[in-house]
């Protein structure tokens, strides 16, 4: 799950190092060039977003979120989704179920990723 | 002889900075520019007088054919700006 | 604290005010009435610091608004969109400056949650603000006080983006700088005002994102708009390939570079600091602002570091213009002044005046054209206002009120002009004259671009040259508001006319545009009328598709003149007078080649053209400019000129 940036078109401008709400891109300052590593990238194409250059893109196997709400009945209020969402888009109080913000919503899945509950609903555009 | 000079991306890209040529060679602006061509690296950049603002003694020419002497010094340059 | 949010996107929608003296924070009330009006960025800043400045007002109030302001584009992905502005009254000139940079800060105030900054009051010990997105700190600098702007950002937090000042900051030096990264908000002193209120740094640490309102058609524009700018001549080539160091050569060869303190436009060893030598000798690698697509940024060695590089101003200013031919000075001087945070162009036209001062008998700061050797120390001498430097730290107009020299004080409204001469580019004389902030070549319209670099019209004649003054002033204006660097407007000229300059219609076009004057009167005047879109000015389409408001070329435009006229308003509450916009006496009857007589700025000719362009009165506003641009209209007593 990544997304990847293709070394001809990047000209090291650095808006995805600036975007990325995870601090994933690297600048290889000798190259004036800038990578994803692979393993690090949540896929929340915030970068591809930003680019201005069109030199990022999903990688293979890569589905854009089109959108991410909390199953009530499944959440047992834990604040885990929302202490790690970067864009702050969760609301809720301790023990009792949360709900996403979707004008604040990035669609990066990365609640998903620490919900334990299954209460994280992901839809994919395709 | 006539002395030719070279600026912007032209002498980036062609990389030459100036050189003498002989009045029999270069008789126009234009000729300015194949004498430039042919003694570049063969995968240097190539450049014609159509994208070249030229001076012929400090004043600009736009005439691909004006006639160059003994003893001029001829600029080959690129439109620049800034800020 | 109550929420004021906005129905656009791509504005964050809130204005933070910030009480230094008393330490609290809250919003500044800024609605979709006002961002439709002002677009943002400087014109926004103009707009908020007209309605709270008073007649004679200083810099060093303690109300002195510190106005920090990003534009709509900024950090929307749009090419070249990190663009802010600081606006503030600049102890330079005493009246508004605008000062803009391509520092992350902007981007990262958004990501805060907020459009804009505004900082009153001063602070009694060396503080450090810190905004996040949902706290404002205030946090002891002392540590920081004393340090270079480079030691100074070491010491900040990770992940944070800052504004920083130096040692010339501190010491309220009245051109020094403020810098974000290493990018300077370099003119006007805004330094100055950060050191005064004891501000020592600003940081923020935020992480929410501008939502745009049609992101798709947003990232299709954007490519299209990359697309062209890397495909033309200026944007795509020489910006990449030499930096605006670049233009030392064109320069030259129009004899545009100004030498010993503007005597002459022409120096025989210009090519030894030219930027294709700082290429091919100096160049480590490019660099540039966050989502730049051009990377114009040179990078060079300074003592076995790798740093920033000159730009063209102080190629000019520190070569020709102090009659030093070695580059390697000018990239370590250029090196000291942003560690000491100072403005390259005041800073090198200052020395350049005191150089002059000596050779005539009328001081001796040790200066000398030609002495490079003790300039370095100069430069640290004048960060902490030691010795010569405490007078040097005045600018070059204080200093002739002082020793005598203003003639060939080379300023306008007390600010230095920068390196193009303008005695064989008129209507870049006419510019530099009007600007609102003082010396500025950009404020100016940049008419130098059309006047021998880019295009080639005639340099010489007063024809046209108000009226085309107006329209690029207007133009780049808004341009600066919207978020994005002015280089982004190279490709409003076709490409065609950049790859052909000796083709059949570019020379029409060189020849036309002097004698357009009237026909671009009208458009300046009447150019609200303009509601269309022309896709060689992608900026409005962006705003539309990034907010969601309609933005049309004549509102565009409009609102760049409105900018204009608000702060030419504001200067004349602050103190300015009728006729200020003057040029030192050698540009304007002083030709730069005696046999030629037609070689100095024929101002006052071209003034008449400029105002009746405005419709302003020997440099005023009149009601009639004020109506038409919907500007509120302020009282007699502070201003009688409407």
């Amino acid at each position: 799950m990544a997304y990847q940036i293709d070394k001809f078109d990047c000209v090291g401008c650095c808006a995805c190092i600036f975007a990325c709400p995870f601090d994933v891109p690297t600048e290889i300052k000798e190259e004036h060039k800038v990578v994803i590593p692979e393993d690090k990238c949540v896929g929340c194409g915030q970068c591809e977003d930003i680019c201005p250059v069109a030199a990022i893109h999903p990688a293979p196997g890569q589905r854009k979120i089109r959108k991410v709400t909390i199953l009530e009945e499944n959440c047992i209020g834990c604040t885990a989704c929302a202490r790690n969402c970067p864009a702050n888009a969760i609301n809720g109080t301790v023990k009792n179920p949360h709900v996403i913000d979707q004008r604040k919503c990035i669609q990066c899945g990365y609640c998903g990723t620490k919900c334990k509950k299954d209460a994280i609903v992901i839809e994919y555009l395709a | 002889m006539i002395k030719i000079k070279t600026f912007g991306v032209i002498r980036l890209g062609s990389g030459i900075k100036e050189f003498d040529a002989e009045s029999s060679q270069v008789r126009t602006v234009e000729d300015c520019f194949n004498a430039l061509n042919i003694k570049s690296a063969p995968d240097a950049d190539k450049f014609s007088f159509a994208e070249a603002q030229v001076f012929v003694n400090h004043t600009r020419t736009t005439k691909k054919n004006f006639a160059i002497k003994d003893g001029d010094e001829v600029w080959l340059m690129s439109p620049a700006s800034g800020g | 604290m109550f929420v004021l949010m906005s129905r656009y996107d791509g504005y964050m929608g809130k204005v933070l005010f910030i009480d230094l003296t008393a330490k609290t924070f809250s919003e500044f009330p800024w609605s979709d009435e006002d961002r439709k009006r002002t677009i943002g960025g400087k014109i926004m800043a103009g707009d908020i610091l007209y309605h709270h400045i008073r007649p004679g007002m200083t810099a060093w109030d303690e109300d002195n608004w510190l106005v920090i302001t990003t534009g709509p584009l900024t950090g929307c992905g749009v090419p070249s969109s990190s663009r802010f502005n600081i606006s503030t009254i600049s102890p330079l000139t005493g009246v508004l400056t605008s000062s803009n940079s391509g520092g992350d800060f902007g981007m990262m105030l958004k990501r805060c949650g907020y459009d804009g900054c505004i900082i009153t009051g001063k602070a009694k010990s060396p503080t450090r603000i810190h905004i996040t997105e949902d706290n404002v700190e205030f946090l002891d600098a002392e540590e920081l006080w004393g340090l270079a702007v480079t030691e100074t950002q070491e010491k900040l937090p990770k992940g944070t983006a800052n504004l920083v000042i130096g040692p010339a900051g501190e010491n309220k030096v009245l051109y020094s700088a403020v810098l974000s990264g290493e990018r300077a908000n370099g003119r006007g002193g805004v330094g100055a005002v950060f050191g005064d209120k004891m501000i020592k740094a600003i940081t923020a640490k935020g992480f929410k994102h501008p939502t745009v309102y049609n992101k798709e058609g947003l990232i299709r524009l954007s490519r299209i708009w990359t697309r062209r700018m890397r495909n033309h001549a200026l944007s795509g080539r020489q910006l990449p390939v030499l930096g605006t160091a670049g233009l030392v050569s064109p320069m030259e060869a129009r004899g545009i570079l100004a030498t010993k303190n503007f005597n002459a436009g022409h120096f025989e060893d210009f090519d030894m600091v030219s930027g294709e030598t700082l290429s091919e000798t100096k160049l480590t690698r490019n660099s540039g602002c966050t989502s730049c697509v051009m990377q114009c940024t040179r990078r060079c060695m300074v003592d076995g570091k790798e740093v920033k590089g000159p730009e063209l101003e102080i190629l000019g200013l520190m070569g020709p213009n102090i009659l030093n031919n070695d580059l390697q000075n000018i990239i370590d001087w250029n090196y000291w002044i942003d560690e000491m945070g100072m403005d390259t162009i005041s800073t090198a036209g200052t020395i350049a005046f005191a150089m002059e001062l000596k050779e005539k008998g009328l001081w001796d700061g040790g200066l000398e054209f030609g002495k490079t050797d003790n300039i370095t120390q100069i430069i640290k001498d004048i960060a902490h206002r030691e010795g010569v430097g405490d007078v040097l730290a005045e600018g070059s107009k204080r200093m002739a009120d002082q020793f005598g020299g203003m003639e060939f004080a080379i300023q306008s409204k007390g600010m230095e002009l920068s390196a193009y001469e303008p005695r064989r580019a008129v209507g870049q004389g006419l510019g530099y004259a009007t600007s609102n902030r003082g010396g500025c070549h950009l404020n100016a319209g940049y008419l130098v671009f059309v006047e021998g670099l880019g295009l080639d019209i005639d340099n010489l004649t007063p024809n046209g040259k108000g009226a085309l003054c107006v329209m690029f002033q207007n133009l780049m204006e808004a341009i600066s508001a919207a978020g994005v660097c002015l280089f982004t407007s190279y490709p409003v000229f076709p490409s065609y006319v950049f790859d052909h300059p000796n083709a059949p219609i570019t020379k029409a076009v060189t020849w036309v545009l002097p004698h357009l004057g009237p026909v671009i009167k009208l458009i300046n005047l009447y150019s609200y009328v303009l509601q269309l879109y022309i896709p060689l000015i992608p900026h409005t389409k962006a705003i539309e598709l990034a907010t969601g408001m309609t933005m049309k070329l004549g509102s565009f435009l409009t609102a760049g003149d409105r900018g204009w006229n608000t702060e030419r308003v504001a200067n004349m509450i602050l103190g300015q007078k009728p006729g200020a916009d003057k040029l030192p006496k050698r540009l304007t009857d002083v030709p730069q080649d005696p046999n030629d007589p037609r070689t100095k700025v024929p101002l006052d000719t071209m003034l008449k053209a400029f105002y009746a362009n405005r419709q302003w009165d020997n440099g005023a506003p009149t009601a009639k400019a004020l109506k038409r641009l919907k500007i509120d209209i302020p009282s007699r007593d502070v201003y009688p000129y409407a």
